[in-house]
């Protein structure tokens, strides 16, 4: 029909119809083609989905800042991703800010030059703080003289006042304070990505959890002096002001520093943590790492399978993807794990997008009973 | 020409269906183009040859089945496209060619590299000599040998220059024949007195090795580049130390420190394809 054209003679007779300033017919009324409402919800609906998706892709962005590596077919340089996201700040940076981590490291005397230096200069570098308590200054590290002598007999007494010492002076410089070995060797950052769910104000310390010997409840843990084991700050208050009961903490400076610090923590309320990922395997390990990756070395009766709380295994799968601490490592090792795990390159590598986990609240933390049926 | 854009049909009618096309398109595109379904696993390389296939000869003695080369078997050797272990005597898991009564090492090392000739030339590109406590990344020996032809006349080690001028590899860090340079060795020297000699040479025999196949043509590679970063060939005095490097090596990783695979480290030149660590305690 020829009826779909509707010429106008006199367009200002009709309704809704505006002219521009000398009234003459705007060019797209010469043919009416008015985008009708089926048009319109259509337009509108592209538009939206545009936007809609747009934000989407940025969003996706933002979350996955810094740390989304490239396929390695692209282009696009691999320094232009670490800094995406906000403020130009990769990943490891941002945790370096917001997870504070002050290290301080038992050593003596004898022991500055062929175990202490190497420590600083692999991975103590890599602390927000790191401290060494020892009983004579140094002129190549950041000592604190204690007044405790340095022998195995008040071991225990060294580490109250080393202790004590940081939450007087230094309890304002981090978040987490970790204790390790001279022969300890720790993965700072993925020390961080361990600790980031949880708040300082929680009253937690992790390690690599040994069962309590002797007379004690079934769920009394303490960590391995020597792969060492960190406090929030919470729990080191706590346990600073609460060192002098003698009912809860041995007054005397000897015995064993890691399982007086365990009792002395439990009885004060502290928590003992979960250290392990989400595959539950262990980050930390109280023996250099191919101890829990072989099995057949060492017999049932390794001392190890006895007294670990979780996870009383050796195999080529049992330890975490990020590890955080080993002990038992020599000063040469230190360099050999440092070189590995930080330069050594592996041709065709697969590549994950690494992602920050989510914060836990105190309400929900739950920490899993022991697994370890061998005593 | 008004009935092309009626309006009274709802769907797939001149307008709407160009308007349907264009959304469908415009999804489509963003919507493959979302970095969410880039999946972060494996990156295939799809460009380019195959990558090279490595076969693993690894030497070891029947004292040193059970407390070194067990070892070996169990972390690195299966990223190997083939392997052998060869050895004086048999064994369950190793499985090793035997060659028996021939206490030179230089001897069994003909035999070795002769017997793989025969047996096995069809099963790599590039022909790995190592021994039980080597830790060899594999992957990065690939990557290496990509930019080489295995049709070259071609072998690598950690290159030595004797006082004579003699070029040989050191003993003890690897060394990788290119399939031309063994079928060589195989063919030429070893059936030749002059060009290569048949006497034992006890601990001197890579020299040996690189005298004959220098008489044959084989050029010693240069693998004196940049490599410090993508080492290849370690060598343990404590062998326990190789399930810490294979962890380290294969799994770990650090949170948020994202590998720069672009790094040149210029410092680093002195270091060649291998290094000799020395861990004697563990």
């Amino acid at each position: 029909m020829a009826g779909e054209y509707i010429t106008l003679e006199n367009p200002a007779t009709y309704p809704r119809f505006h002219s521009n300033a000398n009234g003459v017919a705007s060019g797209k009324y010469r043919s009416v083609q008015r985008i009708s409402t089926k048009h319109l919800i259509l337009l509108i609906l592209l538009v939206c989905s545009t936007l809609i998706v747009s934000y989407v892709y940025w969003d996706v962005m933002v979350l996955t800042a810094g740390a989304l590596p490239l396929s390695r077919g692209t282009s696009l340089a691999v320094d232009d991703m670490e800094s995406s996201g906000l403020g130009n700040e990769t990943l490891a940076e941002k945790l370096h800010r917001e997870v504070r981590v002050l290290c301080w490291v038992l050593t003596t005397p004898k022991y500055h030059k062929t175990r202490a230096i190497h420590i600083l200069r692999t991975w103590g570098k890599r602390c927000n703080k790191i401290y060494f308590m020892t009983s004579e200054p140094d002129d190549e590290l950041p000592t604190v003289v204690l007044s405790k002598p340095d022998s195995y007999e008040v071991l225990w007494g060294k580490t109250k006042e080393a202790f004590v010492h940081i939450h007087e002076q230094m309890r304002h410089e981090a978040d987490w304070f970790i204790k390790a070995d001279d022969d300890t060797y720790l993965f700072l950052e993925n020390l961080r990505y361990m600790l980031y769910p949880y708040s300082p104000e929680i009253p937690i310390y992790f390690g690599f959890n040994y069962k309590m010997v002797g007379t004690h409840q079934k769920n009394e843990s303490y960590m391995s002096g020597g792969s060492g084991y960190v406090l929030s700050r919470e729990a080191l208050r706590i346990f600073a002001e609460g060192r002098n009961d003698s009912s809860k903490c041995r007054q005397e400076d000897d015995h064993a520093e890691d399982v007086e610090m365990g009792k002395c923590l439990f009885n004060l309320g502290v928590k003992a943590g979960d250290s392990r990922d989400e595959q539950l395997r262990n980050r930390f390990y109280p023996i250099a790492p191919f101890g829990a990756l072989l099995s057949g070395n060492v017999g049932m009766d390794f001392w190890l399978y006895k007294y670990a709380y979780y996870n009383a295994r050796s195999c080529m799968d049992c330890l975490s993807e990020y590890p955080v601490a080993f002990h038992y490592v020599d000063s040469k090792q230190l360099y050999v794990y440092e070189y590995f795990n930080y330069q050594f390159q592996l041709s065709g590598r697969t590549q994950v997008a690494e992602r920050l986990p989510k914060k836990i609240r105190e309400e929900e933390l739950v920490i899993p009973e022991s697994d370890n049926p061998l005593y | 020409m008004p009935r092309l854009f009626s309006t009274r049909r709802l769907f797939l009618a001149g307008k709407n269906a160009i308007y349907l096309l264009i959304l469908g398109t415009i999804f489509y595109t963003v919507t493959l183009r979302l970095p969410g379904s880039l999946k972060p696993e494996e990156v295939v390389d799809r460009s380019g040859p195959p990558p090279p296939r490595i076969f693993c000869i690894i030497s070891t003695y029947e004292y040193r089945h059970t407390q070194v080369a067990i070892h070996t078997h169990r972390t690195w050797v299966r990223h190997c496209d083939h392997y052998l272990f060869v050895s004086d005597y048999s064994d369950h898991y190793l499985e090793p060619a035997v060659f028996m009564h021939m206490n030179d090492r230089w001897h069994r090392m003909r035999a070795y590299l002769e017997y793989v000739y025969k047996y096995h030339f069809h099963q790599g590109d590039w022909f790995l000599f190592c021994n039980d406590d080597n830790f060899v990344v594999v992957d990065n020996l690939r990557h290496m040998l990509k930019t080489y032809s295995p049709n070259e006349l071609i072998y690598f080690g950690c290159k030595m220059r004797a006082p004579n001028g003699l070029v040989y590899m050191l003993e003890g860090s690897g060394i990788v024949f290119s399939g031309a340079a063994l079928k060589r060795f195989a063919l030429a020297a070893l059936t030749n007195e002059s060009i290569c000699s048949s006497e034992a040479k006890g601990n001197d025999f890579t020299q040996e090795l690189g005298r004959c196949l220098t008489n044959v043509n084989v050029i010693a590679g240069d693998s004196n580049i940049i490599y410090y970063i993508y080492l290849i060939c370690f060598h343990t005095k404590y062998i326990m130390n190789i399930y810490n490097m294979y962890y380290f090596a294969y799994v770990t990783r650090v949170f948020g420190v994202p590998r720069n695979l672009n790094i040149e480290n210029e410092r680093m030149v002195l270091e060649n394809k291998t290094t000799l660590i020395d861990q004697s305690s563990p």
